[in-house]
């Protein structure tokens, strides 16, 4: 059975039902009304949509995830057994910002969890191991702190702060450097670390 | 010879200070004037950057799902524990999505928080289940382990899973007074991991009382430890999937216990 979607800008899009129902929005849509007539996509763009019906094809015969996967204390393991992200999917996704935030909102709206996580994962994964400066630099974000909110996120800071100098100190003995400007160098740490037994 | 200036000269003095007093004035006027220029110009650059930043785009809600995605990972891993703290200090925005996503503050690793940071994730975390690590060296402060404990040990009912690290008997001995007046229901603890080191192995030390009820324990990990058990039920033994016995020993009387758990 095919589907009918149109994307915000007006283009048709057929794709299989199989794949079509990995969206938990059109899953419902075709469970409630049936696939009679094209669904709009009001908030997704043509260029968008056409990576998401990609992603949908290739992931069409994964298992669906259940809802109580992704909540609760099942989430941490589905955390550890999707640790590893495959090649296609880190494929997919090594996109240019814009397109990438775009296809993490068209996820959420359509509700494809695993290609919101897959999102998700990699936005995440591009400020491990930055500073707050660099983070900034990379999202093109001001900072709109003002100094007196500042000093009341002194708590804040002092968690950051701390968490980093035992991570400096473990690394290089100590050393005093303005905390928002260097990066975490967590996974240098790691390699220093003395094995787990 | 004394100096007397005359009519003449002080009204020249007076209109030479009221000529610059309404310089001033203006240059006042300009200044205010640049100032409100320089603010306007401040929040367009705001606004053009944020046209910049399709991150901004983005709803609260998956905002604080990347956070969480940041925050999720091993439980030594110094980058997830340090991830959260990270986010907060980026943007007035990005800190209020921080403070309104309580699943990103419940991972704690007790040896790099203080305990007004302890008590900070504890409440942003609000009512969800709390992930605790620790892993306590020689140097580890007694009273702070006794104040984190005593903390942790009043929430016992939100504790999802608790991993110890013990190198060296002190800090074991520190977190045993606390655990032996620790008891209650854990609902909702599947996790549990308690290690002690190769070499304080060796040393003589008393067990580990658990005086708990975990009725959803799924995996268990010890080493090295002895272990009391007096609260593990038949229920506990049917979900439990995962158990690691290192080099731990049992006391002999739980041992019914233990064969329930194998089983």
């Amino acid at each position: 059975m095919i589907v009918s979607l149109v994307s915000s800008d007006g283009k048709l899009y057929q794709v299989d039902e199989a794949v079509a129902r990995r969206s938990g929005v059109i899953y419902t849509v075709l469970e409630d009304i049936g696939n009679q007539k094209p669904i709009p996509l009001l908030n997704v763009p043509s260029h968008v949509l056409k990576q998401v019906i990609e992603y949908c094809e290739y992931h069409r015969t994964d298992p669906l995830p259940q809802d109580a996967e992704w909540s609760g204390p099942a989430r941490a393991e589905l955390v550890r057994r999707k640790a590893v992200v495959s090649d296609w999917d880190k494929k997919f996704i090594d996109c240019d910002q814009t397109l990438l935030f775009e296809i993490i909102q068209a996820a959420s709206y359509l509700d494809i969890k695993p290609l919101l996580d897959l999102g998700c994962k990699t936005v995440a994964n591009m400020m491990t191991g930055k500073s707050v400066e660099d983070i900034r630099a990379l999202f093109h974000i001001e900072n709109d702190f003002t100094p007196e909110e500042e000093t009341a996120m002194q708590v804040e800071r002092s968690e950051f702060e701390s968490l980093y100098n035992i991570m400096i100190k473990s690394m290089a003995g100590g050393v005093n450097a303005p905390v928002t400007s260097l990066p975490i160098p967590g996974k240098a740490r790691r390699r220093l670390r003395a094995p787990h037994y | 010879m004394e100096f007397r200036a005359s009519a003449g000269e002080i009204e020249r003095i007076d209109r030479a200070l009221a000529r610059i007093r309404y310089k001033e004035l203006q240059l006042l006027r300009e200044l205010a004037y640049q100032r409100e220029e320089l603010n306007a110009l401040h929040i367009v650059r705001k606004l053009a950057t944020s046209t910049l930043a399709p991150i901004h785009r983005l709803p609260n809600e998956v905002l604080g799902e990347i956070f969480l995605c940041g925050t999720e990972g091993p439980w030594d891993d110094d980058e997830c524990d340090a991830f959260v703290g990270l986010v907060s200090l980026v943007s007035k925005r990005w800190y209020q999505v921080a403070i309104g996503t309580p699943a990103i503050w419940k991972r704690i690793n007790l040896a790099s928080v203080d305990l007004t940071i302890l008590r900070m994730r504890l409440e942003r975390s609000k009512d969800l289940s709390i992930d605790i690590y620790a892993e306590w060296g020689i140097n580890a402060s007694p009273q702070y382990i006794h104040e984190a404990m005593t903390l942790l040990c009043s929430c016992m009912h939100r504790w999802g899973s608790l991993a110890f690290r013990f190198v060296g008997i002190t800090p074991f001995r520190d977190f045993l007074d606390v655990a032996r007046r620790c008891q209650g229901a854990a609902p909702r603890l599947h996790t549990l991991s308690i290690m002690m080191d190769r070499y304080a192995q060796r040393l003589e030390h008393p067990a580990v009382p658990l005086n708990m009820t975990m009725p959803v324990i799924r995996h268990l990990q010890l080493d090295g430890v002895q272990i009391e058990w007096n609260g593990l039920t038949s229920p506990t033994s049917k979900n439990c999937t995962s158990l690691t016995n290192g080099t731990s020993s049992w006391i002999e009387q739980h041992t019914l216990a233990y064969q329930d758990l194998k089983n």
